[in-house]
């Protein structure tokens, strides 16, 4: 018999269909799960997270499966969103911290060892801490679309996922390195480059973008032991073609032996985070919510547009034909190494604004 | 093109048809697998084959793997009777998905999942020929 080989499907595949089917059933699971178990043969969790879902509303959590589907689902959105967003990617490499909980932070030297001599007591380090404790922000986002976008084909599926997770990823990024953002007590956190060390870009040259790097290393003043940089994928191309024009190698992922997370999330500079002096708590699991149903606007002549957000300040979903989902996540940050001349400057941070 | 010769390809057509229905018998044909044995399939394949697309795997491998589809369908599965499923399972198509065995590594029977390629006579074949305007006899025939 002639076959044919068969690729697995794609990373949040599941997310999707968990969404659409929730979509074209008005949000009702029971009918969710049954569409989803007639269509999502490849994917039989989400028919199974749908069925727990219906009996979570009625307070009977445990299936007897033995597997929490939905979580499933939530997990594999969450990491879909953790390979796509800068925030995400630093906070593997950085200190891990809980929500609303306290967290020494070391101000002296640090604690070590010492040498002793044969009879003679133990030298004493001392050490010196204060506590730390990061908010609990919520970052939330609500993504309006067509109705005829949520469809079981996979390039429907991939455009879900994409318009879901890349609208996470623009605000949190922008959020985390806009020097702009000073924060707001309570709604969200200060950016980590607020405040830090700023280096001005000499050019575009391959000499300049050299005494830049240097320059941006001078002003990051932790002992750099977890660097990295970070920048849009489009600068690191570009300072690559420039470097190996003068024929200094280069790297997809690294700039002068430094690890580079490269994202289009990025505002337009270079930003170098010493990782281990930066706090970060975060849930891993984003939730998300569907409606397809909402106000109308009782007008025989609407003019609203679901797709402008124009028109009237209440766009209906019903008569629009549109359909929203919307995703939240905690997620907060801070920098916990000050540096050593401005107790008000995040030592392990420096960014430069670049043309390129 | 002439009738003639529109009746010729039609004819190497149907040739080439009655050689390639049984080697690619419609899929849906799932010979002489049990109910019960289909009825898992059905199930099990299209799962395997949206976690590991046609990777090779050996029986444990399904189950040691992290996803909750496979957890679900494998559910009250042995690796041994999983092997055996995929053994009797081997070559037949079963909802569009068949079961291929390669060689042993480590000790182990490795299976990956394809996609099956049916071949349905008339319904993959369709010929379409313009015959003369003016001769209605002729248009009939060719078109038959």
């Amino acid at each position: 018999m002639i076959s044919r080989t068969i690729a697995a499907n794609p990373k949040g595949t599941s997310v999707s269909r968990f969404l659409t089917s929730l979509v074209l059933t008005d949000g009702h699971p029971m009918d969710a799960a049954a569409l989803a178990e007639q269509r999502c043969a490849t994917t039989p969790h989400v028919a199974e997270a749908l069925r727990q879902m219906m009996k979570t509303a009625v307070g009977a959590l445990n299936t007897g499966s033995g597997l929490n589907a939905i979580q499933a689902v939530a997990n594999e959105f969450y990491l879909l969103a953790q390979s796509t967003t800068i925030a995400d990617r630093l906070a593997q490499r950085c200190r891990r911290g809980q929500f609303r909980t306290k967290v020494a932070r070391e101000l002296g030297s640090g604690a070590g060892a010492a040498w002793r001599g044969e009879g003679l007591p133990t030298p004493l380090t001392k050490t010196l801490t204060d506590l730390l404790e990061l908010d609990y922000f919520e970052l939330s986002t609500i993504t309006v679309c067509s109705r005829d976008m949520f469809r079981f084909d996979p390039f429907a599926e991939q455009q879900i996922r994409d318009d879901l997770v890349m609208g996470i990823a623009r605000k949190l990024d922008a959020d985390l390195l806009d020097p702009a953002n000073s924060g707001t007590a309570g709604v969200k956190p200060a950016s980590l480059t607020n405040g830090a060390a700023s280096v001005t870009s000499s050019g575009g040259t391959a000499a300049n973008i050299i005494a830049d790097w240097k320059s941006l290393l001078a002003a990051v003043t932790t002992p750099q032991d977890g660097l990295v940089a970070i920048m849009r994928r489009s600068t690191l191309n570009t300072i690559n073609a420039i470097l190996a024009g003068v024929g200094y190698p280069t790297s997809a992922d690294s700039l002068f032996s430094v690890p580079v997370i490269a994202g289009s999330t990025s505002p337009q500079q270079i930003t170098l985070v010493d990782a281990p002096t930066i706090l970060f708590a975060y849930d891993e699991e984003i939730a998300a919510d569907v409606a397809t149903e909402s106000t109308l606007e009782m007008s025989d002549a609407p003019s609203q547009s679901g797709i402008s957000g124009s028109g009237t300040t209440a766009v209906s979903l019903m008569q629009g034909h549109l359909a929203s989902v919307r995703t939240t996540r905690g997620i907060a940050w801070q920098a916990i190494q000050d540096n050593a001349g401005s107790p008000t400057q995040p030592g392990g941070v420096a960014y430069m604004a670049t043309a390129y | 093109m002439t009738d003639d010769l529109a009746r010729a390809i039609l004819d190497e057509l149907r040739a080439i048809r009655s050689l390639l229905e049984p080697v690619c018998p419609a899929s849906g044909h799932t010979g002489s697998l049990a109910r019960a044995d289909v009825a898992r399939l059905k199930r099990v394949l299209p799962a395997v084959a949206g976690q590991l697309g046609s990777e090779w795997f050996g029986s444990c491998d399904a189950f040691d793997h992290p996803s909750p589809a496979l957890q679900i369908v494998l559910k009250g599965l042995s690796p041994r009777a999983f092997g055996r499923l995929l053994r009797r399972a081997t070559g037949v198509a079963v909802d569009g998905y068949m079961v291929e065995r390669g060689d042993k590594l480590a000790g182990a029977v490795q299976w990956r999942i394809v996609a099956a390629v049916s071949f349905r006579g008339n319904e993959n074949v369709s010929v379409r020929c313009t015959a003369p305007r003016d001769s209605r006899q002729s248009r009939s025939e060719a078109c038959t």
